[in-house]
């Protein structure tokens, strides 16, 4: 994916080191899945 | 395929069983000649049907079965650790789980027949919570399309299967090589790419921290839920204000994310 939105133009592209389990893990704030 | 059929008619249903249980547990194996080969002696009164029939239907249960219930244990976890394999994990992911989205556990019926997707089948019937008993009847009948199909293949065109032997017998290794080789080079490539992507994100990756704190400065970075739908039925939570795409809907909604703002992904 971060290959394809480069390949779009979109160069700024930075992935979530942990991903949500990192960002559950320090119980930041979240919303429900949609 | 000579080499296929020989081995066959010496050891009959054991090796079969072997050969089956080694390709469902996963092992990139090339079944397809094993199965023609099968059937060709079949035909030729070499191999004995039922005996056949049955080591070949036990085997592909048995490794099916081990991955259903690792499918139940583990979820869709299990499916990314299989995909991660994959020369493409994202569509390897999104592949198998449209399917089984859309046809529920019939796409057992038809799995066998579609590169990645034969293994990946079992685990994701055991993550969606598919009964066991129906989870053993449809992989029985699809089991059953799929080696039927390449038996009967192999019996009704054991002519040609054997001329077909004697012609890559005559022609030596030398095919092998060039098909092998080229198959290498394709593979090398894949390789190469994602490496060199994969270190151009490592060395932009954002902690969760880092993250928190770009939120609440208000530098409103753009937020990109990539997770599949079984993932995101274990934890149905997002980052707030993430916009959930599935890798599939990317390309089509691409413009939807800004090119001026940094752009955070995030999967499981």
């Amino acid at each position: 994916v971060a290959l394809l939105l480069m390949e779009r133009g979109i160069q700024r592209v930075r992935p979530l080191a942990g991903g949500i389990d990192a960002w559950l893990a320090l119980e930041y704030p979240v919303a429900p899945r949609p | 395929m000579s080499e296929a059929l020989a081995l066959i008619a010496a050891h009959g249903p054991l090796i079969l069983f072997i050969i089956i249980l080694a390709d469902q547990s996963g092992l990139p194996w090339p079944m397809e000649p094993f199965l023609l080969g099968a059937g060709a002696l079949m035909a030729t009164g070499k191999l004995a049907p039922v005996p056949a029939a049955l080591s070949l239907l036990s085997a592909g249960l048995l490794g099916n079965l081990t991955w259903y219930l690792l499918g139940r244990r583990f979820g869709g976890r299990l499916l990314g650790f299989a995909c991660r394999m994959a020369l493409e994990p994202d569509s390897c992911v999104k592949r198998t789980e449209n399917l089984f989205t859309r046809h529920g556990v019939k796409s057992l019926l038809v799995s066998k027949f579609v590169p990645g997707l034969d293994v990946l089948g079992p685990p994701l019937a055991g993550a969606f919570g598919v009964p066991a008993g129906r989870f053993i009847a449809f992989d029985v009948a699809g089991l059953a399309i799929w080696l039927g199909a390449y038996v009967g293949l192999g019996a009704l065109a054991h002519h040609q299967l054997e001329a077909a032997a004697g012609w890559f017998a005559r022609l030596g290794a030398g095919v092998a090589w060039v098909v092998g080789g080229a198959f290498l080079l394709y593979l090398a490539f894949k390789y190469a790419q994602r490496v060199r992507v994969t270190r151009r994100l490592r060395t932009s990756r954002i902690t969760a921290q880092e993250l928190k704190q770009l939120i609440d400065a208000a530098a409103g970075p753009v937020i990109v839920d990539l997770r599949h739908r079984l993932a995101g039925r274990e934890r149905p939570v997002i980052i707030p204000g993430a916009l959930v795409l599935s890798p599939d809907e990317v390309a089509a909604r691409h413009h939807e994310i800004a090119r001026d703002r940094d752009v955070i992904l995030y999967c499981a």
